[in-house]
């Protein structure tokens, strides 16, 4: 810490492992809310939750959480549903692809704006999945389906939040 | 460190590329099924996250079932405790069951209690010596008075025969060893054959049976005494498949061995006094 070079580097260092771990803790976090055992009638309604965190990074840090990554946690998702490998990767890829195009203007956004995206961005994924399900004739019956969509937009300011709150940083 | 405001240029390429690679995946997933690889690692690694995550589940099931009400624990054991008296009325069924098989099994005059005081207990050390060979290490040698030739019989039948003995251990070749054969003679009828081993533990063949000969699947082949090897009457073998060929003079007959080969841990050492006892009593005595 003595020589002055050194050290911009060694705190660059340490803020890119800090978000590293943050990121990792996050998306345990929410593959944990994933596989949470719930009542199957609310189980339902659970919001996407690996999806909303990933669209949080791909927003805040998009030169270091691509889509490569996004589709690795998609593939993820699929097993831990028992769905065809790639589905939700698919969607995932696509959905953090949109958002991903809007990171510069994205800290404009205010919640309320960010609360209306949230479904748009959510929507490219769902729609794919459905359409799978279809070519798979496992369509889903009732429009229930649609409905995480909701819930996730309603947890969206509260993961936005605490995700942003950490370490000081600003939303978005 | 890069710019903050320039999106990776790669990236509608990227998206186009993982749009391709997931396509592909589902349709190999759905078609070929042979992405088994991949579920079962990622399964794999997210197995301890999925057991933390449970464990509250977990938790509270225990506590329901602790605080379960006096009421529903007593029709349980009420309930229990019925299907315990039925199960033991059963149970003095099969002690019956077991008297009646130990008596007819004297009657019988099973061999392995005729020849109680002439054996001798061995464990075995070694199994499969050599890759082509039915070759077992037991850890009774010359110490113990064990020679070679000695007859090796388990609690369902013949094993083998000791074919070196050392100080301390001796190794057996098994009745499945293709250069094993012993004569043996089926118990229903008395015909003899040579029985020779396979190689396989669960199957030896029986040789030299002509194509008139009466013999039929399930009959029992046993230790005729007259390779000069084995005492007598002990069982071996019992037929599994019989073949027939047309013009050809003798059958080609399975036969699959009493003793569990492969799965043997202890054995008998038998000792030939019995055996040259028995030759002096007249024939047809021991039946």
């Amino acid at each position: 810490m003595s020589k002055p070079n050194p050290v911009n580097g060694l705190k660059n260092n340490q803020r890119s492992q800090a978000t590293l771990s943050n990121f990792l803790f996050s998306i345990l976090i929410a593959l944990a809310l994933t596989l949470l055992p719930l009542p199957s009638n609310i189980e339902q309604y659970q919001p996407e939750w690996l999806l909303l965190f990933l669209i949080f990074w791909v927003v805040r840090k998009p030169e270091t959480y691509g889509l490569s990554t996004v589709w690795i946690l998609g593939l993820i998702l699929d097993v831990i549903r028992g769905a065809l490998l790639g589905q939700h990767a698919l969607g995932f890829v696509i959905s953090c692809y949109l958002c991903q195009q809007f990171h510069q203007r994205a800290h404009l956004f205010s919640m309320p704006q960010q609360c209306i995206l949230i479904p748009l961005a959510l929507l490219p994924h769902f729609i794919l999945s459905y359409l799978v399900y279809g070519l798979l004739d496992q369509s889903p019956s009732s429009w229930h389906y649609w409905l995480p969509i909701v819930s996730s937009t309603i947890v969206w300011p509260i993961i936005s939040i605490v995700l942003g709150s950490w370490r000081g940083a600003k939303t978005f | 460190m890069k710019s903050l405001f320039t999106l990776n240029p790669s990236t509608p390429a990227r998206l186009l590329g993982l749009i391709l690679v997931s396509i592909v995946l589902m349709v190999s997933d759905h078609r070929y099924q042979q992405t088994h690889l991949i579920r079962s690692t990622i399964g794999g690694v997210l197995y301890p996250l999925e057991r933390l995550v449970s464990t509250p589940g977990d938790i509270s099931k225990w506590l329901t079932v602790y605080f379960t009400t006096r009421a529903s624990l007593q029709s349980q054991v009420e309930s229990l405790e019925r299907l315990n008296l039925f199960q033991q009325a059963r149970l003095q069924e099969l002690a019956q069951l077991k008297l009646e098989n130990n008596r007819l099994r004297e009657l019988l005059d099973s061999p392995l209690q005729r020849n109680k005081n002439s054996v001798l207990l061995a464990d075995i050390i070694r199994v499969n010596l050599h890759p082509f060979r039915k070759l077992i290490a037991i850890d009774r040698g010359q110490q113990d008075n064990v020679y070679e030739g000695q007859a090796i019989v388990g609690a369902q039948g013949i094993i083998g025969q000791v074919v070196e003995v050392f100080p301390m251990h001796s190794n057996v070749l098994l009745i499945s060893d293709p250069s094993h054969a012993l004569l043996a003679e089926n118990n229903r009828t008395g015909l003899r054959a040579l029985l020779v081993g396979s190689g396989e533990a669960d199957r030896v063949y029986l040789q030299n049976i002509s194509s008139s000969a009466d013999i039929q699947i399930g009959d029992l082949f046993q230790t005729s005494g007259l390779d000069g090897l084995y005492p007598r009457n002990y069982p071996v073998a019992r037929v599994l498949e019989i073949g027939r060929v047309e013009g050809e003079a003798f059958l080609t007959v399975t036969a699959k061995p009493l003793a569990q080969l492969d799965s043997i841990r202890e054995v008998l050492l038998l000792w030939p006094e019995q055996r040259i006892k028995r030759k002096s009593q007249p024939i047809g005595h021991n039946k």
